[in-house]
């Protein structure tokens, strides 16, 4: 077991030199100068002798090697540079927002575990009656739907005397209130839950054609027995890797969540920098999500593994 | 008691506990953070908004008329020649009392006047990007070059006088010092760069927090030199990216005054809040810009005013967008500055079939269809209205919108032919807008005059402003009889104010301008 955490361990390190590549060549053929990005309207008013020192003073003439070299060498330090437009350097931008959508996500992944579980246990439990194909609608329809969308919804009827009842905060971080949480993560929770509770119904199902289950059933074991003692954790299986790759989902959502309520978290950081071109920030918050992302798929591997002890490297 | 009144008293309890509600504060949107809160290297309007508040200038704006009035100067003397200017400062007027930062001296004298402004005079942009505010002073150059210790033209007389000595006369000067802050040494010394964090000066509000992308608040400074003044406890800037949940907090109380009018809805919320809402002009003009030195459009002087007569303005402003802008019946300049009342093109669609004949393209023939390029955050409707009412004289027109950093890039590459593009002057004057756009080709049209470099520089030169706005008005007419632009909207200032909240000055040169220090709540 522990050989095979630190082969997966090694096996980040080339994933992760492919993604900075990809990601360093993005920004950098993006079309676009950031100086006249960062100054827009202004640019203008600024002589071209300003505007070559700032150039200068950011390295924008250095050739690309150079740029991707010492890109490299500060990632690997752990120093992704200053912001050419924020007064704070990258690893405060994502110091300071990070733990913020890391609450939403935590809050958004218990609550989409919490609704979408139950519901495919439900769904399988009772196939083909009406409650298994309410549930699924449910499920289809919270899929189908986009975060934005029910966000929208969600503050209309939720947060507004005018439509519906005022029971929630409209937006905001609230000093981390956990009340102005509620909300954002429901949204951007319930969207995951319905990609879980179709996931377990199906694979439950699956479950109950195999032969383990008929000798249980055949030894007299009732069907919730059978259900929760045997099938429930060879069918999460396909329900961790549907959460670890939604882990990306998550991140790509908070996006959206973060923006209409106004959370201050790195989905925010990430859209301000990418309109601003703000490359340092962008390079450094894509490279941290990349990293997160490795990081959430090696904890599924050995979660697998913990599941599963056939799962090993041979 | 039901289940939604204790949830609200939980959550009452809750921000209590906090203490993210005090009374009497105001609760204003932002719709981003600003980049920075340093004084000197401020060049945005979303760090303005938060730095008028903060720090304050030798002179400084009106804040309903717009004007030129007195700051931490309360007179200064001007001399004949129009070169030296002898500032009389306040006396008795205090930097911010702040943790971490102890000062020898708390009083603004003019030593803290030269030394804040010695500091604008700096190459590095890490440390400002107005050198142009004092520039113009005799032995600037020479100082931002390296070449002297001083500026001679800066000299403290007294604790309370300053003197400033121009190479040439320049009427533009007292409007750059509304942005020319004084900073007290002291805090750059204790804070270093976190100064451009936690801003230190001497203006009517006191720095208090600013959380990244959530919230900055301001509070009242107690000792501030205007007796009585502010009134309300401090002011709170909420970061609300999007305009449907700026409307949804403003429905609910949690802002107190909305500025940004979700898409499509401005007709309908001003019928709601008709009591709420409050409109006037502002000071930006919008514009689709000809590339002035490339064909089609170089020398082609018929083409570019047959264009112009092609587009009904006031059908695109009036009906298609609601009223948001005023039409740009006008020229280049908005209508609040001298100088604007020129003749502007008329909607006359057969005089532009006229002039796209005498142009070399009768109905449109043998003209290759021209694309407009235009930035991702402009309204798409003006633009499609633009294209058709171009094709209607028989001219075809691509549309081509571009991701805003992507299109400030390329408008200045030269197979973009045709562009809308906007501009924000500061102040109502006319030098704001025509020496940026249409001075020495400058602009992205790369408009090149002659006659007009040199009556702007003869306008910079003239002290008396009669004089001045009627060689302003000349330049205004030639630059438009040379139809570098196709004028399209000038900008109205529009938002909803909390019923009962007073003295909420709003002046052409915008929100972000209003002295907050006067506001009232109810």
């Amino acid at each position: 077991m522990f050989q095979y955490v630190i082969r997966r361990l090694l096996w980040a390190i080339p994933t992760l030199l492919g993604v900075f590549t990809i990601i360093f060549l993005l920004t950098y053929l993006m079309p676009g100068d950031p100086v006249r990005a960062v100054l827009g309207e202004q640019f203008q008013r600024a002589d071209p002798a300003t505007i070559q020192r700032i150039r200068d003073q950011l390295g924008l003439d250095d050739p690309w090697h150079v740029q991707y070299v010492r890109f490299l060498y500060r990632s690997v330090t752990g120093d992704f540079g200053r912001s050419f437009v924020l007064d704070e350097s990258v690893r405060d931008i994502v110091g300071y927002r990070f733990p913020r959508t890391l609450q939403l996500m935590a809050a958004a992944l218990l609550v989409a575990i919490l609704i979408g579980i139950p519901a495919g246990i439900l769904a399988a439990r009772y196939r083909y009656t009406w409650i298994d194909h309410t549930l699924m609608l449910v499920a289809l329809i919270g899929v189908a739907m986009p975060v934005f969308w029910q966000a929208i919804l969600a503050k209309i009827f939720l947060t507004q005397d005018t439509y519906g009842i005022a029971l929630f905060p409209v937006a905001g971080y609230g000093g981390g209130n956990p009340y102005y949480m509620v909300l954002p993560a429901l949204v951007l929770g319930t969207h995951l839950s319905a990609t879980i509770a179709r996931v377990m119904r199906s694979s439950l199902l699956e479950e109950r054609s195999k032969d383990y289950t008929r000798t249980a059933r055949s030894k007299g074991l009732g069907y919730d027995r059978v259900v929760f003692r045997h099938q429930l954790r060879n069918s999460l299986i396909p329900v961790v890797t549907v959460i670890g790759l939604d882990v990306g989902y998550l991140l790509g959502g908070s996006v959206v969540t973060e923006t209409v309520f106004n959370w201050p978290g790195l989905g925010r950081a990430v859209v301000n920098a990418i309109s601003r071109r703000d490359t340092p920030v962008i390079i450094g918050t894509l490279l941290f999500g990349a990293m997160l992302f490795v990081v959430v798929n090696i904890i599924v591997d050995v979660v697998y593994a913990m599941l599963n002890p056939q799962i090993r490297y041979t | 008691m039901n289940l939604r009144r204790r949830l609200l008293l939980a959550l009452v309890g809750a921000l209590l506990a906090t203490g993210a509600v005090a009374q009497g504060t105001f609760n204003y949107p932002i719709s981003a953070d600003p980049e920075h809160l340093d004084p000197w290297r401020s060049t945005t309007v979303a760090t303005r908004r938060v730095l008028v508040n903060v720090y304050e200038g030798l002179t400084t704006l009106d804040g309903l008329t717009a004007e030129v009035v007195p700051g931490l100067a309360s007179s200064w003397d001007i001399s004949e020649d129009g070169l030296t200017y002898t500032f009389h400062l306040r006396q008795g007027v205090l930097f911010h009392d702040v943790p971490g930062v102890t000062y020898e001296d708390r009083e603004m004298k003019a030593e803290d006047v030269e030394w804040s402004f010695l500091r604008y005079l700096s190459e590095d942009t890490s440390v400002s990007q107005h050198p142009e505010y004092l520039i113009g002073l005799q032995g600037a150059e020479e100082y931002l070059a390296g070449e002297a210790d001083g500026v001679s033209g800066m000299r403290v007389v007294d604790d309370y006088t300053i003197e400033l000595t121009l190479k040439a006369p320049n009427h533009r000067f007292l409007m750059d010092l509304i942005n020319a802050y004084v900073v007290p040494r002291e805090a750059l010394e204790a804070l270093g760069p976190d100064l451009s964090n936690r801003p230190v000066g001497t203006g009517p509000f006191v720095f208090d927090h600013w959380n990244r992308d959530d919230e900055l608040v301001l509070r009242a400074n107690p000792e501030y030199w205007e007796e009585g003044y502010p009134i309300i406890d401090g002011v709170r800037f909420v970061n609300v990216p999007e305009a449907t949940t700026e409307l949804l907090m403003y429905r609910e109380g949690d802002l107190d005054i909305l500025l940004n009018f979700p898409t499509g809805q401005l007709n309908s919320l001003k019928a709601e809040f008709a009591d709420q809402y409050h409109e006037q002009p502002g000071l930006n003009v919008r514009y689709w810009g000809f590339k002035m030195d490339e064909p089609p459009f170089a020398d082609n002087l018929a083409l570019r005013q047959a264009f112009n007569h092609a587009i009904d303005r006031e059908l695109i402003w009036d009906v298609l967008m609601e009223g948001a802008r005023v039409p740009a019946t006008l020229g280049v300049l908005p209508p609040d500055i001298p100088g604007s009342d020129v003749e502007g093109y008329a909607y006359d669609p057969e005089r532009a079939k006229e002039l796209l004949a005498e142009a070399g393209y009768p109905n449109g023939e043998g003209l290759e269809p021209i694309t407009l390029y235009y930035f991702a955050t402009a309204d798409d409707a003006p633009n499609v209205a633009f294209q058709d009412m171009l094709a209607q004289v028989g001219v075809q027109i691509v549309l081509q919108k571009e991701d805003t950093s992507t299109y400030w890039t390329h408008i200045g590459e030269p197979d973009v032919k045709l562009f809308l593009s906007g501009w924000s002057a500061d102040l109502a004057d006319a030098s704001e807008v025509l020496d940026f756009l249409f001075a020495h080709g400058r602009d992205d049209t790369h408009y090149d005059n002659p006659e007009v470099n040199a009556l702007l520089d003869q306008a910079r030169a003239t002290a008396d402003p009669d004089e001045r706005n009627a060689i302003y008005r000349q330049a205004h007419e030639l630059i438009m009889a040379d139809a570098p632009w196709i004028p399209s909207g000038y900008s109205k200032i529009s938002y909803l104010l909390r019923p009962g909240v007073e003295d909420f000055q709003v002046s052409a040169a915008g929100t972000y301008r209003t002295p907050l220090k006067y506001v009232r709540l109810p």
